[in-house]
C-alpha cells in the first residue's frame, strides 16, 4: 500500500483521502468517546453530509466573511478601533504601549504606524489546500513581536528589510493577487499590522476583492484583538511552537506566556472559523490550519501539543507537522537547538498525533510513509 | 651595523605580511567573508598602515633615540599580534553576535578598524623609522628609502611564501605569532646589543628583550600557546563541542559535534551538517534534474558533492560513474575523520571518483563527457566563484555534456524578500545561461533557486506525472521526493512566477573577463546586511568608460585651474603619481591573477607564483633604480618615462591576456603562456618598484625631511593600493570588465603623467 501511496498519490487522491480521513476521524472519535471537547463536533454522518453540502455550496459561490462587515461599515469601524490601539500599542501580547501613531517603535521594531512589506506574490509552496492551481496570494509583512532566536526569516522579521507602502498600495496588492488567479490573500506575520490589514481590506473589498483572508500568524494573539478579527478572517493559519513557557521565554525573547495565550487563541480561532474543509477543487476557503515545527530535543513540546490539540479541538483539525528545522540566525547560541532533527524525532511526533486520534495531518515526506 | 638594520627591515616586511594574511583569515571567519569583506579588511589595514607611516612615523625626526624607539615599536607590534587574534575570536561574544550569524557592513568596518588599529599603525610607523635608522648607518639619504623599500619587499615575499606553505597549514595563528614575536625580539636584541654600555635605558631595553624572549619561548615550549588557542576557540564557538579547527591554503574549517551530528563551518559559515543534510534542498537539487533525464549514467559534480548530493545521486540505478572535483582536500579528510554512514557510503562507493582540483580546471582538461553536470558552488560571491557562472563556463560545460545533457546550478533565491538585487543576480545568471543553452528551467525556492539548462527540450516540459513515473521505475525512495512535494516544486505556476520575477531586471551577461555576477552578488549581500550602502553601491553599475573619460577631463581642468592660482603646489604631483601607481600596481596584480584563474583555473601554487613574480619585480625595480639614481642626471625625465611605460602596460595588458585566452587550448603553447603570465606579473612590478625610490629622490629635492618623505610616499603607495583593491575588485573589474578596467588605469596614469609633466612646463614658460 505504501509503495502505491508513495508513487501515485496526487492532488486528486489527496482530496479524496482528506475527505475520507475527515469522515474516519469523526467516526472514530464518536465511537471511542474522544470527541467530548469544548468545541462542538457534529455526528459523523452529519460531517460527511456537511462536507458534501459545503463543497457544493462553496464551489457555487464563495463569499469571504469580511464582505458583510465591509457593506455595513463595521470593517471600517474595526479598522479604526485597531488603529487607535496603536496610540498605546497593545496589538500583540507584549503590549509595550508605545505610541506608534507618533512614529515610536515597540518591541516588534516596526517603524511606528508605517507599513513595511518585503514581498508579495502568488506562492506555490504553501500548504496544498491553500495553493491549488492559482497559488496562495502571499504578502510578507516585516518585523515581528515574537522574535525567535532560530528565525529563518530574520532578515525581514528582525531587521525589517522591505519597502514601505501605503494602505492603498497594500489594498492594490490584494486586488492584483486576486486578478492573477490566487485562491486567497495570505498575510504572513500580521499581528502588529492588524490595523493596516483591516484598513486595506476595506479599501480592497470596495475594489472588488472577494478572496478569503489567511491570517498566517505565530499564534501568539490576544483574544481582544481576535475578537475584532471575528468575521473578517476566513482562514487562521497559526503556529503552535512551544508547550513550555520557560522555553518560549528562552527562545522567543521572554515570551513566557506563549503556550497559555496561544492555546487560548487557537481555541478562539477554531470557534470563529471551525475545521478547515477543502472544496471540490481541493482548496480551503474557511477554517483553522495549525502549523507545528518539530525541533531538536523536543524543545517545542511537540507531543504535548499534539495531545492538547486532540483533547481540545476536533480530531480532524488540519495540522501541518513541519520537519525542516535547521539552525539559523542566533540558534547557535543554544547548543540544544544547534542541529537538525532526526528521523526518529519526527516520527515520534507523528506517531503521538496519530495515537491521539488526530486524522488530518499534513506529514512531510517519506518519514511518515516508512512506517 | 648596516647588516643588522638590513635584517631588521627584512623581518619587518616578513612580519607585516604574515600579520596581514593571518589576521585577514581570522577576521574573515568572524565576518563570513565575501569579496567586499576582504576589501574592507584590506582597506583598513592599508589605510592604518598609511596613517602609521604619516603620523607616528614622522616622530622619528624629533626622537633622540631612534634605534631604541624602533625597538620599542617592534616590541609593541609583536605583542599586538596575539592580542588582535584573541580579540577577533572573542568579538562575537563581546558584541552579542551569534556563531554563524553575519555582521553588517558598518560593524564590519569599525570592528576590523579597531582590531587592526594597533597592529597596522605600529607596522606603518616601523617603515618610516626603518628608513631613518638605515640612513643613519649608511650615510645616504634618498637611496636609503629605496633600499628599505627593497628589503621590506624581499621580507614580504618571504612572508608570503612562508605563510602559504608553512604557517597557515601547519600552525595556529597563536603559534605563528609567538614565533614572529620571538624572531622580532631576537632581531631587536641583535640590533641593540652594541649599545649595552650606552646607558640605563638601553640596558633596560635589552634586559626586557631577553625576558620577553625567555617568556615567549616558555609559552611556546610549555604548551601554553596551545592552551590559549583552545581557550580562544572555545570563546569563539561559544562553548560548542569543537572537535576540529584547521586552516588550509584555501580556508578555515571548524567542526562542531552535537548529539551525533557534525556541523562543518567553512570560513565561519555553516556549510554542511552530517548525517542530516538540508534534505529538502539536496533532494530537489539532485533528483529533479536526474529524473528529468531519461537515463543518467555519467555525472560530474563540481564542489559541494559530499554530505548528501552524491548519496542521493547514487540512488539512481543507471548511474555508472560520478566524478567529483573538490578543491580543498581538508573538507573530505574531515568527513573521513568524523564518519557517518551517509558520508562513508558516499566516499567509498566504487562509482565515485574524487579529484582534488579546481572544478573549472578539471572541466577544461577532462576528455570525458557527462549526462549531468552539477555545480555545487551556490553564489558568485567572489572572483573565484564567479568563474562558475559565466558565459564562457557555461559554453565549456555545454561542450562536455552528452546529447540531452543537463547543467544544474543553484543561485540565491527567496520567497519572502524579493529585492531588486536578488532579481538582478538571478536575471543576469538566467540570461547568461540563456545565451548558451536552448532551454532553461527555473525551480524557485526559499534560499536557493535551481536552474536546469539543456539543449534538449525535455527539461521545459517535464511535469509531476513523468517525474513520478521515473521515480517509480527507478525504485527510488527519498525523504521528500514524494508526489505532493514534487507537484509543489514543479507547479506550472512557478514558470510564470519566475518570468514576472525577472521583469525589468538586468539582462546583462556575466563574462569571465567582466564578472558582473560578482557585482550583483555583492548587491544582494548589501540588500540583506547594508541596505543604505546598497542604494549607493547600486549606482556604480552605471559607471562606463564615458563617465571615466569625463572624470579624467574634469580632473585635468580642475588641476590646471588650481595650479594656476597656486592652490596646489607642484610638489603634490609626486605623491599623486605614487597614489596612482599604487592603484595601478594593485589592479595589475589583481587582473593577472584573475585572468589566470579564468583561463587556467584556480591553481594555488600558481597564484602564489604570480604574486611572488610581481613582488620580485617590485624588489628588482627598486634595487636597480636605487643603484642607478646616483648616476642619474634628470630624475624627473626618467620618472615620466616610467609613467609612460605604465600607461603602455595598461594598454598592452588586455591585448596580451585576450590573445592568451584565444589560444589557451593549445598544449604546445602552454609553457610559453604560463611564462608569459609570470612576465606580465614581473614587468608592472618592476616599473612600480622602480618608481618609488625615484619619487623619494625627487620629493627630497624640494627640501622635505627624509622620514617625512618616506612616510608620505609610502602612505601614498598604500592609499593607491587600497583604492585598487576595493574599487578595482568590487566595482571596476565587475562593471567595466578587463578591458575597461585597464583603460581606467591607463587614463588615471595619463592624468598623473600630465600632472607630473606640468610643473616643468610651467617653469619653462616662466623662464
Amino acid at each position: 500500500m505504501n509503495t502505491l501511496f508513495l508513487k501515485e498519490f496526487t492532488r486528486r487522491d489527496f482530496l479524496a483521502r482528506t475527505t475520507r480521513l475527515c469522515f474516519l476521524g469523526g467516526l472514530s472519535s464518536t465511537l471511542s468517546g474522544c470527541g467530548k471537547t469544548e468545541a462542538p463536533i457534529p455526528a459523523p454522518e452529519r460531517v460527511v453530509a456537511e462536507i458534501v453540502e459545503e463543497t457544493v455550496e462553496v464551489s457555487a459561490g464563495f463569499e469571504p466573511a469580511y464582505l458583510k462587515l465591509h457593506r455595513t461599515g463595521e470593517l471600517k469601524r474595526r479598522a479604526e478601533e485597531l488603529w487607535a490601539i496603536m496610540e498605546s500599542c497593545q496589538l500583540c501580547p507584549r503590549r509595550c504601549g508605545v505610541n506608534r501613531l507618533k512614529g515610536a517603535s515597540g518591541f516588534c521594531r516596526s517603524p511606528g504606524a508605517t507599513l513595511v512589506i518585503s514581498a508579495f506574490h502568488a506562492h506555490f509552496g504553501e500548504e496544498r489546500p491553500l495553493v491549488g492551481e492559482g497559488g496562495s496570494g502571499t504578502i510578507f509583512l516585516t518585523h515581528c513581536g515574537l522574535r525567535c532566536v532560530f528565525c529563518q526569516n530574520w532578515a525581514i522579521s528582525h531587521l525589517g528589510r522591505g519597502s514601505e507602502g501605503s494602505i492603498d498600495a497594500f489594498a492594490d496588492m490584494m486586488v492584483r493577487l486576486q486578478e492573477s488567479g490566487c485562491h486567497n490573500i495570505n498575510l504572513v506575520t500580521p499581528t502588529h499590522y492588524s490595523a493596516h490589514i483591516l484598513k486595506a481590506l476595506d479599501v480592497a473589498a470596495g475594489k472588488g476583492l472577494r478572496l478569503p483572508i489567511v491570517y498566517n500568524t505565530c499564534g501568539w494573539e490576544r483574544l481582544e484583538i481576535l475578537a475584532l478579527l471575528d468575521g473578517v478572517v476566513d482562514i487562521y493559519l497559526p503556529d503552535f511552537k512551544y508547550w513550555d513557557g520557560g522555553l518560549s521565554a528562552k527562545y522567543s525573547a521572554g515570551a513566557d506566556s506563549y503556550p497559555e495565550i496561544t492555546s487560548a487563541a487557537i481555541l478562539e480561532m477554531n470557534r470563529q472559523v471551525g475545521v478547515a474543509k477543502p472544496t471540490s477543487a481541493g482548496i480551503v476557503q474557511r477554517g483553522l490550519m495549525i502549523r507545528h515545527l518539530v525541533m531538536p530535543n523536543d524543545v517545542g513540546g511537540s507531543e504535548e501539543i499534539m495531545a492538547w490539540i486532540a483533547e481540545n479541538l476536533p480530531k480532524d483539525t488540519y495540522i501541518n507537522i513541519m520537519a525542516q528545522y535547521t539552525p539559523a540566525h542566533k540558534a547557535y547560541d543554544h547548543p540544544e537547538i544547534s542541529r537538525r532533527i532526526t528521523t526518529e524525532e519526527y516520527q515520534k511526533v507523528v506517531q503521538r498525533a496519530r495515537d491521539a486520534g488526530l486524522t488530518n495531518l499534513d506529514i512531510q515526506g517519506w518519514w511518515w510513509l516508512q512506517q | 651595523m648596516k647588516r643588522r638594520v638590513f635584517i631588521a627591515i627584512v623581518v619587518m616586511g616578513f612580519s607585516g605580511l604574515v600579520a596581514e594574511i593571518l589576521l585577514l583569515r581570522e577576521l574573515l571567519i568572524v565576518f563570513s567573508g565575501n569579496e567586499l569583506s576582504i576589501g574592507i579588511i584590506l582597506a583598513n589595514w592599508l589605510i592604518l598602515e598609511a596613517l602609521g607611516c604619516l603620523f607616528p612615523g614622522r616622530m622619528v625626526e624629533k626622537s633622540k633615540h631612534k634605534l631604541e624607539a624602533f625597538t620599542l615599536i617592534t616590541i609593541l607590534f609583536s605583542l599586538s599580534l596575539p592580542a588582535a587574534v584573541f580579540l577577533t575570536r572573542s568579538l562575537k561574544s563581546i558584541i552579542g553576535v551569534s556563531v554563524g550569524e553575519s555582521i553588517g557592513l558598518l560593524p564590519m568596518f569599525y570592528l576590523s578598524f579597531l582590531i587592526l588599529l594597533p597592529v597596522s599603525i605600529l607596522h606603518g610607523a616601523l617603515f618610516t623609522f626603518g628608513c631613518r635608522i638605515y640612513a643613519m648607518f649608511s650615510a645616504q639619504d634618498a637611496s636609503s628609502v629605496g633600499r628599505v623599500y627593497v628589503y621590506e619587499t624581499v621580507g614580504t615575499l618571504i612572508g608570503g611564501v612562508a605563510c602559504t606553505y608553512l604557517l597557515l597549514p601547519h600552525l595556529s595563528a597563536f603559534q605563528a605569532f609567538i614565533g614572529i614575536a620571538i624572531l622580532n625580539f631576537v632581531v631587536c636584541l641583535i640590533l641593540l646589543a652594541p649599545y649595552w654600555e650606552t646607558g640605563p635605558p638601553q640596558k633596560a631595553l635589552l634586559i626586557g628583550l631577553g625576558a620577553l624572549i625567555l617568556f615567549s619561548g616558555y609559552l611556546a615550549s610549555s604548551g601554553q600557546v596551545d592552551k590559549l588557542h583552545q581557550y580562544s576557540i572555545q570563546a569563539q564557538w561559544k562553548n560548542h563541542n569543537v572537535v576540529h579547527y584547521q586552516n588550509s591554503q584555501y580556508g578555515n574549517t571548524c567542526v562542531i559535534e552535537n548529539q551525533g551530528q557534525y556541523i562543518f563551518f567553512q570560513d565561519g559559515i555553516p556549510s554542511l551538517i552530517t548525517p542530516v543534510p538540508d534534505i529538502i534542498f539536496v533532494e530537489e537539487f539532485v533528483h529533479l534534474p536526474l529524473l528529468a533525464h531519461p537515463a543518467p549514467a555519467q555525472i560530474l559534480i563540481l564542489s559541494g558533492g559530499a554530505g548528501g548530493i552524491i548519496n542521493e545521486a547514487l540512488k539512481h540505478p543507471s548511474i555508472a560513474a560520478i566524478e567529483y572535483a573538490e578543491l580543498d582536500p581538508l573538507l573530505l579528510d574531515l568527513l573521513r575523520k568524523f564518519p557517518t554512514p551517509l558520508t562513508e557510503a558516499e566516499l567509498t562507493d566504487a562509482r565515485v571518483k574524487i579529484r582534488h582540483v579546481d572544478g573549472r580546471l578539471f572541466l577544461k582538461t577532462t576528455s570525458q563527457s557527462y549526462d549531468l553536470i552539477f555545480v555545487g558552488i551556490m553564489e558568485p560571491s567572489n572572483l573565484q566563484a564567479n568563474r562558475f557562472f559565466t558565459q564562457e563556463f557555461f559554453s565549456l560545460a555545454k561542450s562536455r555534456l552528452n546529447e540531452g545533457g543537463i547543467l544544474v546550478l543553484g543561485v540565491p533565491g527567496s520567497l519572502t524578500f524579493l529585492n531588486d538585487a536578488l532579481k538582478d543576480l538571478n536575471s543576469c545568471i538566467f540570461h547568461t545561461l540563456n545565451s548558451v543553452f536552448s532551454h532553461i528551467r527555473a525551480i524557485p525556492g526559499d534560499g536557493r533557486n535551481v536552474f536546469l539548462a539543456s539543449d534538449a527540450p525535455e527539461i521545459s516540459s517535464i511535469d509531476m506525472g513523468q517525474v513520478v513515473r521515473r521515480l517509480n521505475e527507478r525504485g527510488i525512495t527519498a525523504e521528500v521526493m514524494v508526489p505532493w512535494h514534487i507537484e509543489k516544486k514543479l507547479h506550472h505556476g512557478w514558470q510564470d512566477w519566475f518570468t514576472r520575477f525577472l521583469e525589468g531586471s538586468s539582462q546583462r551577461i556575466n563574462h569571465d573577463f567582466k564578472p558582473l555576477g560578482l557585482f550583483y552578488s555583492i548587491s544582494h549581500w548589501n540588500a540583506l546586511h547594508a541596505p543604505s550602502f546598497g542604494q549607493l553601491f547600486k549606482q556604480f553599475e552605471r559607471i562606463n568608460l564615458g563617465i571615466i573619460f569625463l572624470l579624467f577631463v574634469l580632473f585635468l581642468l580642475l588641476y590646471v585651474s588650481f595650479r594656476s592660482v597656486n592652490i596646489i603646489s607642484a610638489t603634490a604631483s609626486i605623491p599623486f603619481a605614487i597614489v596612482t601607481t599604487g592603484f595601478a600596481g594593485m589592479m595589475f596584480s589583481l587582473i593577472v591573477i584573475f585572468a589566470f584563474q579564468a583561463i587556467y583555473g584556480y591553481v594555488f601554487s600558481w597564484i602564489g607564483l604570480l604574486v611572488a613574480a610581481f613582488m620580485a619585480g617590485a624588489a628588482c625595480g627598486a634595487m636597480l633604480m636605487t643603484g642607478a639614481m646616483a648616476r642619474m642626471q634628470d630624475g624627473r625625465r626618467f620618472f615620466m618615462a616610467i609613467e609612460l611605460t605604465i600607461i603602455g602596460c595598461s594598454v598592452m595588458l588586455p591585448f596580451v591576456l585576450l590573445a592568451v585566452n584565444a589560444y589557451a587550448g593549445s598544449q604546445s603553447l602552454l609553457f610559453f603562456f604560463q611564462m608569459l603570465f609570470l612576465g606580465v606579473s614581473f614587468v608592472p612590478g618592476l616599473l612600480i618598484g622602480a618608481q618609488f625610490p625615484l619619487a623619494n629622490k625627487l620629493y627630497l629635492k624640494d627640501g622635505a625631511s627624509l622620514s617625512g618623505t618616506a612616510g608620505l610616499l609610502y602612505a601614498a603607495d598604500l592609499l593607491g593600493g587600497w583604492l585598487g583593491g576595493i574599487v578595482g575588485a568590487v566595482v571596476l573589474l565587475p562593471v567595466l570588465g578587463l578591458v575597461g578596467a585597464c583603460i581606467t588605469v591607463g587614463l588615471l596614469k595619463l592624468a598623473s603623467f600630465i600632472v607630473v609633466a606640468a610643473p616643468s612646463h610651467a617653469s619653462f614658460v616662466r623662464r
